[in-house]
């Protein structure tokens, strides 16, 4: 079946049978590994050892050098300020998650249709999250302002109430105002995501839904929203944890007040660290916050089954 | 509104009736007015006297004046400030953009050990709370004696950078068709020449996108600039910014111009990378 | 110009056997192509003598040299592309000579070739273009004029005329059998197209799932196809497969059944030992014919479809429950539902083995004598 080669043919009795190893292989291996060790080695050094160290740090007194066991960890969870900091980062992701998609998906369909500008618009609506977060916050501050905020102005002239809200200084208002601030960033950028989501649709398949009598809500329903929710389950986890890890909007605005309103696990850290001087109580807060995110993360992946491409 | 635009091949854009665009035009402007509207109030504080700004409110300044960004030209911000983060932001797009374009190539061109390893180690990056490092990176940084200084800074920031700018790298690179690449290598040239001359020109695009992200990132980093660059000689913009407007002697005026010179690096940059952003960003959480 | 030698070839992409024990050589001058459906491993084969690809065991070896272990540059061989390849920033002028630019020949010479091979291909206005600009055959012209500029000892084509429409792809390769020709060069040809096999080989090695089916030239290879896979992928329409034919002997008389007609052989079947009777039939469709009146016919069928191509029409029939195709001259005229009658010439048909699919020679006495 095979028609064979006879090795005389083409030349092989003519050369002794090694003719050195095939490097090809074993090359590309070590230069694809070669190649991608500086960032390996640089994510190592500023990420997992420092975390490693933290989490022996916590075991530790930091000052004398001692083994305190769980000492350190006693001392947060006792702490009066660790449970309502929990509370407020849930309450912080949560509404965040939730404005955020609700907002993103409309904004999303949106520049999904067709009109002049839409190009243009969309570029224009990334600006808020590309400005550095200092800038976010000395706006807003400047436009929460309770004497000569523009916010307390249109609220005043408008009539909606008589005397000026101090959005960031009222434990009522602090933290949706905060909330709110976070939203107006990352609403573009989740809009965008779905976005480019809503491109990757193959068209045809709305124009055989089309064919098929299928209207505008059936196309969303078996359509568009199953490949949305194909691609948010991953890019959700993405943002529960970068929406939990905030730190410097919040610290920015309202540095965790007031009467702790806003003061989420981050900022808790942050606080026992370099407020407080405990770097013992702050590396076993962090441990504290890495295992909540870290069962989260677990759960998650089991409850979706992640299509990896 | 839309039906008097040409509509090119791709859009074929059914004319639809007056009133849907006069809708579409108005959604446009209220979401435009959303997002907009406190860049333009931040300007238009900064243009103002500041008797214009203490005589109350007005949407449409009635003062015009340059003193405010005068006195930002001429103070620390710009001789320090600007300066330390222009020289961290330069060091950490090198660094940055180095590092995933070899790291990218690898990953792309080759299959070796450990590659998933590594794949999994850049998502991490952003799935790891990096608040929990703050801790370790001062301890450590302090006991080091690398507290202010700016390499430091430069190292942190690339990591942050890092996954990004491979993802936007990594997506942009797998649209460049590899055929030329091969055909160099046939005709002659080595692997790495064959990638210099046949792929590098038509991955510019993806590299400046990357690049342009890292500077952006760099620039507008808030934490560990501020906790790794406690003295005030080596502060950054960020860093500054926030002093000037948690200070109580607060000129907002003033506040306001920094806040527009800080601003406007980025959106220099930021054109470049825009349309690729979302794409990288895809592209990470599909990985 | 070499001969070429692949060795034992091996290819493993995860648990997919990209390419099986692959044999084979290539002569000095030849024109090989190597034909097969998609997954075949023709590309992999191909880009593995290229260096683009690894071997997981084997050698190759071009003019005697083993290459394998040499990166690509070092392997003196020219390639052109699917889809060109073409570097998109310099000018076709640049592409034409990028191969001598690399090879550090004198910028005179480079200059001098590049002139030769563009007025060989007719690209002389073009020269300074980019590629873009280009229509996709003047593109491929310029990757062909790119390989053509460096004198290489062998040359690979991957499927070269598979982007261009279908008008210009048959201009093109006759282009690339007189370019071949006048180079008396080696040339190493990958295609799916039976019909560029068929026309531009010298040789034709056939593939499917990795494995190597047959290696001949064209006309041999349409004659006598050494399996059922050969047979089916050589030739345009297929051949008519008849499964479950039986062998059967009536005294002397020798003929092959199938359940509707029978064909009688004067020849000896030379069928191996585990076989039995059952054997696959299988008669090209241009050698199915109308059967003359007067005529004893094979086999009597019901037109179903008439595709008239011009010179020839395609012919849907069946005969009983069994379909099957003849090609017959254009100037016939049947109607579908048309009773025909119908002759097959026992030396044009192929008997196959049933379960491996291998061709089961069959030979008249003389032959077995001679």
């Amino acid at each position: 079946m095979v028609s064979t080669t006879d090795a005389s043919e083409i030349g092989l009795d003519r050369l002794p049978p090694e003719a050195g190893p095939v490097v090809g292989k074993d090359r590309g291996a070590s230069t694809g590994f070669l190649l991608s060790l500086p960032a390996t080695l640089l994510i190592l050094v500023v990420i997992v050892f420092p975390f490693a160290y933290v989490a022996g740090m916590s075991l530790y007194n930091e000052a004398t050098g001692e083994f305190v066991g769980t000492a350190n960890f006693r001392r947060v969870l006792s702490s009066t300020d660790f449970l309502p900091s929990v509370r407020v980062s849930l309450v912080w992701t949560i509404s965040n998650l939730v404005i955020q998609t609700v907002c993103g998906l409309a904004l999303g369909l949106f520049l999904n249709q067709r009109f002049r500008g839409r190009d243009a618009a969309r570029t224009l609506f990334l600006v808020p999250f590309v400005v550095p977060t200092a800038v976010v916050a000395l706006m807003f501050s400047w436009m929460v302002n309770s004497t000569f905020g523009v916010f307390n102005h249109l609220i005043l002239t408008s009539g909606l109430s008589d005397t000026p809200i101090n959005f960031l200084g009222d434990p009522r208002f602090a933290l949706p105002t905060v909330v709110l601030i976070n939203c107006w960033r990352w609403i573009p950028l989740v809009a965008l995501i779905i976005f480019s989501i809503l491109q990757g649709i193959p068209r045809s398949e709305y124009e055989a839904a089309r064919v098929e009598g299928a209207g505008h809500w059936a196309t969303f329903r078996f359509i568009t929203f199953p490949y949305l929710g194909r691609s948010m389950t991953a890019i959700g986890l993405l943002g529960t944890l970068l929406t939990f890890n905030i730190f410097d909007l919040i610290w920015l605005l309202t540095a965790g007040g007031p009467v702790n309103r806003t003061k989420s696990l981050p900022v808790l850290i942050y606080e026992f660290a370099f407020g407080l001087q405990n770097l013992g109580a702050a590396a076993a807060a962090s441990v504290l916050m890495f295992l909540m995110l870290l069962v989260f993360t677990l759960l998650y992946f089991q409850r979706r089954d992640f299509k990896v491409e | 509104m839309a039906s008097s635009t040409p509509a090119p091949a791709r859009s074929a854009a059914p004319v639809r009736n007056l009133g849907g665009a006069i809708l579409r035009g108005l959604t446009l402007i209220v979401l435009l007015l959303i997002f907009m509207f406190p860049f333009y109030w931040m300007v238009a504080t900064s243009v103002q006297t500041a008797e214009g700004l203490f005589s109350g409110v007005k949407i449409v300044p009635d003062t015009f004046t340059l003193a405010n960004y005068q006195s930002v030209l001429q103070s620390d911000f710009v001789r320090i400030n600007v300066r330390n983060s222009l020289l961290i932001a330069t060091g950490t797009t090198l660094l940055t953009t180095l590092l995933a374009l070899a790291a990218s190539l690898g990953y792309l061109r080759y299959r070796y050990r450990g590659r998933r390893f590594f794949s999994r180690l850049v998502v991490l990056v952003y799935l790891f709370p990096t608040v929990l490092v703050l801790v370790p990176l001062y301890f450590v940084a302090s006991r080091l004696g690398l507290l202010n200084n700016p390499f430091g800074l430069m190292a942190v920031h690339s990591v942050l950078a890092l996954p990004l700018c491979l993802w936007i790298l990594q997506s942009y690179l797998e649209g460049v068709p590899r055929e030329p690449e091969e055909a160099a290598m046939v005709f002659g040239a080595s692997r790495a020449r064959a990638f210099r001359i046949a792929t590098l020109p038509l991955a510019a695009p993806g590299i400046l996108a990357a690049a342009a992200f890292a500077f952006i990132l760099s620039w507008g980093e808030f934490m560990f600039a501020f906790i790794m660059g406690p003295d005030p000689a080596r502060k950054t913009v960020p860093v500054a910014l926030k002093d000037l407007f948690s200070s109580y002697a607060m000129d907002w005026g003033v506040v306001t111009a920094a806040g527009v010179a800080a601003t406007i690096p980025v959106l220099l940059l930021f054109w470049l990378m825009a349309k690729y952003l979302a794409a990288g960003l895809a592209k990470g959480a599909f990985d | 110009m070499a001969d070429v030698g692949l060795l034992g070839v091996n290819k493993w992409y995860g648990d997919f056997h990209a390419v099986n024990d692959l044999n084979l050589a290539i002569n000095d001058r030849e024109f090989m192509v190597i034909l097969g459906p998609s997954g075949s491993g023709k590309t992999t084969a191909l880009r593995m003598i290229a260096g683009l690809e690894t071997l997981d065991s084997g050698e190759i070896r071009i003019g005697g040299r083993r290459v394998d272990p040499l990166p690509p540059k070092d392997r003196d061989i020219a390639m052109v592309f699917q889809n060109y390849a073409l570097f998109a920033h310099m000018t076709v002028a640049e592409n034409i000579g990028f191969g001598l630019r690399m090879a550090k020949s004198p910028e005179a010479e480079v200059k001098r070739r590049v002139l030769e091979v563009a007025e060989l291909l007719g690209l002389e206005q073009w020269l300074s273009a980019r590629p873009r600009h280009l229509s996709g055959g003047m593109q491929q012209r310029v990757a062909l004029g790119r390989a053509i500029a460096r004198n290489a000892s062998l040359y690979l084509m991957d499927e070269p005329l598979s982007n261009l429409d279908a008008l210009l792809r048959v201009k093109t390769r006759t282009e690339i059998i007189k370019l071949a020709r006048s180079l008396q060069t080696t040339v190493m040809y990958v295609t799916h197209d039976q019909i560029e096999a068929m026309t531009m080989a010298h040789r034709i090695a056939i593939m499917k799932d990795g494995v190597l089916q047959q290696v001949g030239a064209p006309l041999d290879v349409y004659r006598t196809p050494h399996n059922r896979f050969v047979a089916g992928f050589i030739g345009m329409p297929q051949m008519n497969f008849f499964e479950g034919s039986r062998l059967h002997r009536d005294g002397d008389q020798l003929s092959v059944d199938t359940s509707v007609f029978s064909i009688p052989l004067d020849r000896r079947v030379v069928a191996p030992l585990d076989m039995g009777d059952e054997v696959v039939l299988g008669v090209r469709p241009e050698h199915i014919r109308l059967a003359n009146p007067g005529m004893t016919p094979t086999a009597e069928a019901v037109v179903d479809v008439v595709e008239p191509l011009g010179a020839q029409t395609l012919v849907y029939l069946s005969a009983g429950r069994m379909p099957l195709s003849m090609l017959i001259d254009g100037h016939i005229e049947l109607v579908p539902g048309q009773v025909v009658q119908l002759t097959i010439n026992q030396d044009s048909i192929h008997l196959f083995h049933p379960g491996t699919g291998s061709a089961v020679p069959t030979r008249t006495l003389e032959e077995a004598v001679r």
